[in-house]
């Protein structure tokens, strides 16, 4: 047998305001309330009812999507075990367990500029008061989709589809090259 | 907007400045005016003779100073201006010498010259790889979406115009998607992975509008149904091998499923590994041979892809891009959905009727199948042209006519889709649409041109292995 196939993932250079995370395990799960009740046991995390709200328990995080719909994002190593704690705790549930892990690469944006930068793309107010820690949502970058989490007052995580990061990178450095970042 | 306008606002009887403001537009736009509004009201007061103060000025609004095009363009421009979206073989077609060509947002390897070569001989060597021995072509860009709940069969029936219930799982079939006016909107290859879990392919450009038009009827008419869809188009890179020598580049680096004899036939599926690597396996065909379609997590893309290019080095892989691609399927008759359809194509125009769920209550699309004009005889319908002489390739788009008469009136009675130099047949091939086509098989048509009309030989559609047994290998 031929040697193992290498993982690649989109490059980007890191800036002191923006770097790229580790790859992870990503599950979109879509279902009614007994779904997302029955999926915290697997998972370990309790997901919000609260919508657009980001629950983190060490290394594993739920974020609320939709009213039916929580992103499940855990460290790449535990993709496998964790798709088949998953099924076999909602078997009996209708539901869909969907793994995008390699659909989507997640950015952290930081620094003191970073409500700026995301601000001239993005049409959403992300000031503290409108958009506090814990906060994540679908919306837009410019004229790219991205999932959008505030993890720490300084910083927000960016999901964007992988063919999309250079656009978004490109897109944010143009922003923050203006502002001396 | 000129002056002509102007003037002929001022025939209509248009007498106030601000009306011909608002009927032509004029001292609208980014400069509010600022540079044609003298000149447009010196024409309005020489059309009415008048003067200027007599005829008025229009009102407006901010910007009251000139604006440049740049400060409204802002960043939109360049590489900014659009999202370019690559996939994970991207840098090795840059380094394989790949031309470009944009699908969408998409760049996608058009073909792979060889020094000396231009894209005519490109793709002859192309398409004779895929024919003879084995081709390597990146098919990520494709729309993938995942149909996933007990519902996901009634979802799909009630959708695209096929049977699904029959489709047992590890199986593939052809799936055709009408909008509700009956016309055909997409296509692609559907696959069952489990009872209540599919992989729907769509054509790389109506991937959004698929996944959108799935969301509306979910969200708005079929609430009942218990079904979700979650896009998965950059979850898998696809790596298509097509070819008669395509089992052989595969057999040493794929574990799991079993390639030779009949365990995964043509329009299949299976889960398996490629270079330790967990994939989903497709033995699907859209070049008319036997031929794999491997889905890989995206970021192995790459690397999976060049342990199958040092592999098929002893078999003669070639890349190919997507101008062989068009070639190899326009061989074989295969439509393109946007080039060969233009929105106002039934799936019986395009010779599609038999994947039609006969025994289906309802479908999207269904009940305007059989409205008057959509049964009439005198329908344009898909047909193979061959040109004489042979060696002329017609032009895509080109009228057809039923005599050769250069003047007019001369009444279309139909017009080519897709045109090439085959260099399976040797000759120029194309696909038309023909009014009542089916039934003018072997009849001489024309298409008239600037030099002249060019005489086409009305044949069926599929120009290489009618039978389609090249598929099964």
């Amino acid at each position: 047998m031929a040697e193992s196939a290498q993982r690649r993932g989109p490059v980007v250079a890191e800036r002191q305001w923006l770097r790229v995370l580790e790859p992870a395990a990503r599950f979109t799960l879509r279902g009614g309330p007994d779904v997302m009740a029955a999926s915290a046991t697997a998972f370990g995390v309790s997901p919000s009812s609260a919508a657009c709200r980001a629950v983190v328990q060490g290394q594993r995080a739920a974020l609320w999507l939709g009213p039916d719909e929580q992103l499940l994002i855990a460290p790449a190593s535990e993709a496998d075990p964790l798709r088949t704690a998953l099924e076999q705790a909602l078997a009996s549930l209708p539901h869909s367990l969907v793994e995008v892990s390699h659909r989507q690469v997640a950015l952290e944006v930081r620094g003191s500029y970073v409500e700026t930068i995301l601000s001239a793309y993005c049409p959403l107010d992300v000031d503290a008061r409108a958009f506090p820690v814990g906060m994540c949502t679908r919306t837009v970058y410019s004229k790219a989709d991205i999932l959008l989490w505030r993890t720490a007052p300084g910083a927000f995580r960016v999901e964007v589809w992988r063919s999309l990061t250079d656009y978004v990178v490109n897109l944010m450095d143009a922003v923050a090259s203006e502002l001396g970042a | 907007m000129t002056t002509r306008d102007l003037a002929l606002a001022s025939r209509e009887g248009f007498v106030s400045v601000e009306h011909v403001k608002r009927y032509t537009t004029t001292g609208m736009a980014t400069d509010q005016g600022k540079t044609s509004n003298l000149n447009a009201l010196g024409v309005l007061a020489a059309g009415a003779a008048k003067t200027i103060p007599e005829i008025g000025l229009t009102t407006f609004r901010m910007p009251y100073t000139p604006v440049t095009f740049g400060t409204l363009a802002g960043h939109s421009r360049g590489d900014l201006f659009d999202p370019v979206r690559t996939t994970s073989t991207h840098a090795w077609a840059v380094a394989h010498g790949a031309v470009f060509e944009d699908v969408g947002m998409w760049k996608r390897a058009r073909y792979f010259p060889k020094p000396g070569e231009d894209m005519h001989a490109a793709v002859l060597r192309e398409c004779r790889a895929v024919r003879e021995s084995c081709g390597l072509f990146d098919a990520s860009t494709l729309g993938k979406i995942e149909v996933v709940g007990p519902d996901a069969v009634e979802f799909l029936n009630r959708l695209y115009i096929n049977a699904w219930n029959s489709l047992a799982v590890g199986r593939t079939r052809y799936g055709i998607l009408l909008r509700d006016d009956g016309y055909v909107y997409d296509d692609g290859v559907i696959a069952r992975v489990a009872n209540d879990r599919f992989h729907v392919t769509t054509t790389t450009g109506g991937a959004a509008r698929v996944f959108a038009m799935m969301e509306d009827y979910l969200q708005t008419e079929w609430t009942d149904l218990k079904v979700w869809i979650t896009s998965t188009t950059e979850q898998w890179a696809v790596i298509a091998v097509q070819g008669p020598r395509s089992r052989d580049v595969l057999s040493g680096l794929v574990d799991g499923v079993e390639l030779a004899g009949k365990s995964i036939p043509h329009m299949s599926v299976a889960r398996g590994r490629i270079c330790g690597i967990p994939m989903l396996l497709f033995r699907v065909s859209f070049s008319g041979e036997m031929g794999y379609e491997i889905n890989v997590p995206a970021d192995y893309g790459q690397s999976v892809w060049e342990k199958i290019w040092a592999a098929g080095q002893a078999h003669g892989i070639t890349a190919y891009g997507t101008e062989s691609m068009h070639v190899l399927r326009a061989e074989k008759g295969y439509i393109i959905v946007g080039q060969d359809t233009d929105g106002t194509v039934t799936p019986d125009d395009v010779g599609l009727s038999w994947a039609i769920g006969k025994n289906k209550e309802d479908f999207v699309g269904k009940r305007s199948l059989v409205r008057p004009a959509m049964l009439a005889k005198d329908r344009r319908q898909l047909v193979g042209l061959l040109s004489e002489p042979g060696s002329t390739v017609l032009e895509e788009g080109a009228q057809i006519t039923d005599n050769s008469r250069h003047s007019p009136p001369v009444r279309p009675i139909g017009h080519v889709t897709s045109s090439y130099m085959s260099p399976t047949l040797g000759r120029g091939i194309a696909l038309g649409l023909v009014k009542g086509g089916r039934g003018r098989l072997g009849q001489t048509l024309y298409v008239p041109m600037p030099g002249g009309a060019i005489p086409v030989k009305v044949v069926a559609p599929v120009f290489h292995d009618p039978d389609g047994a090249r598929v099964h290998g």
